[in-house]
């Protein structure tokens, strides 16, 4: 996630603005995070809820 | 004849082991076939578990993305918000702006941008040091 684009002026609006741009950012980057690890741990539960759902329970002795 | 062998006891053994021999053969072979069938279920059940991850990692993707833009509009409202209030154009002390400039261009985000490269480590001291020196 890049960041803020740097503040060009030199007034107190310029910098407060791209520090409230820059938190935009972050609140980007953690979103992604989030969502990144989300992802891969419901990918991961549905895996192991397969393998289970297709295990042989042992009064399933025809399958 | 073999009726007679099969009567006696060694031919009663050879019987035994014979039938032992396919019974364990038998096992075997369903033992082999139930695995398989094991094996194709499972395949099947994550193929379809991947399937449905494929559609998760999209819809995530998706959401994520319309949440940037929501993020981006509301950076640019605040960005209009905070241009325009009272002090917004309250000038900011060049020592203190050129030090900012120097820390951010420091940082991996901004080593590498036009601006910071622009700023030749001299003239962005000596701007330093002007604000340092101005009261």
């Amino acid at each position: 996630m890049p960041g803020a684009p740097l503040p060009d002026g030199d007034t107190m609006g310029d910098w407060i603005a791209f520090a409230d741009a820059q938190t935009g950012q972050l609140d980007k980057a953690n979103d992604r995070t989030v969502s990144s690890i989300g992802i891969i741990e419901r990918c991961e539960a549905r895996d192991r809820a397969a393998i289970e759902a297709a295990g042989q329970r042992w009064w399933q002795f025809w399958r | 004849m073999l009726v007679r062998f099969f009567a006696s006891l060694a031919g009663r053994l050879i019987l035994a082991a014979l039938l032992l021999a396919v019974l364990l053969f038998g096992i075997s072979q369903c033992r082999s076939a139930r695995n398989a069938a094991q094996q194709v279920r499972v395949g099947e059940s994550q193929t379809e578990a991947m399937a449905e991850s494929a559609a998760d990692a999209i819809g995530s993707a998706g959401a994520l993305h319309a949440r940037d833009l929501q993020s981006d509009d509301l950076t640019r409202e605040s960005s209009y918000e905070i241009r325009n209030a009272p002090g917004a154009d309250a000038p900011v002390d060049p020592g203190v702006r050129g030090a900012g400039l120097d820390s951010l261009c420091r940082r991996a985000a901004y080593r590498g941008s036009e601006q910071c490269l622009q700023r030749s480590p001299p003239a962005a001291m000596a701007e330093s040091r002007a604000g340092r020196a101005a009261p």
